[in-house]
């Protein structure tokens, strides 16, 4: 059904880690209004689409979603840094949990895949 | 010989990127010969490329999409998290 390449649709590389960053791109990936929760929209809606251009759009965006680079962006933010630096009020991430908060990135602009 | 590797990559990139927004037009333009062309064009040039990286570098996908000449090269690094 689908195969795996090994290698990035776009290379990111990720000069300043940052723990509210990697948590609101977390969201933009598994988040309510995230990539796999649009993706997963899309493959359920091809079967019933009628018209044959978009039954083949909505396959075809629903694959690409799951290509998406943002897991990579968001584990990119995390490793060098420390238990405090998640656990600060400052870094954002001890208030709510990673995946709990919708359209975080209005408030902390990100370019979402699409 | 990593700058070789992440060269042909973008190269690839580039490629691969003509490639699906021309797909997703034709998707919902179906008729449009000049897209199309342009589509089949990239296709050709897709192939060569990953047919290069390939050769050098191992396989870029798995369960019988790629060869994996001489030794079993898919467990290799780089991972695509681990270099560009």
């Amino acid at each position: 059904m689908w195969i795996y390449e090994k290698k990035l649709q776009y290379p990111v590389r990720i000069k300043k880690p940052d723990a509210r960053m990697a948590k609101c791109v977390i969201t933009q990936y598994g988040g309510p209004d995230g990539e796999l929760a649009a993706s997963l929209r899309y493959l359920s809606q091809r079967y019933h689409m009628p018209i044959p251009e978009a039954k083949a759009i909505l396959n075809d965006i629903g694959t690409e979603g799951s290509q998406c680079a943002t897991p990579f962006i968001s584990q990119s933010h995390t490793p060098t840094l420390s238990a405090a630096d998640l656990t600060t009020p400052q870094s954002g991430y001890h208030h709510t949990r990673p995946f709990c908060q919708a359209n975080c990135y209005k408030s902390n602009p990100v370019s979402p895949c699409h | 010989m990593m700058d070789l590797r992440c060269k042909m990559l973008d190269d690839i990139r580039a490629i691969e990127f003509m490639a699906v927004e021309l797909n997703l037009f034709l998707d919902i333009n179906p008729h449009d010969h000049r897209a199309l062309n342009e589509y089949n064009d990239y296709t050709r040039q897709l192939h060569e490329l990953k047919y290069q990286f390939e050769q050098q570098f191992g396989p870029l996908t798995n369960f019988g999409y790629s060869y994996s000449l001489h030794h079993w090269r898919w467990i290799d690094r780089p991972w695509p998290w681990e270099s560009c």
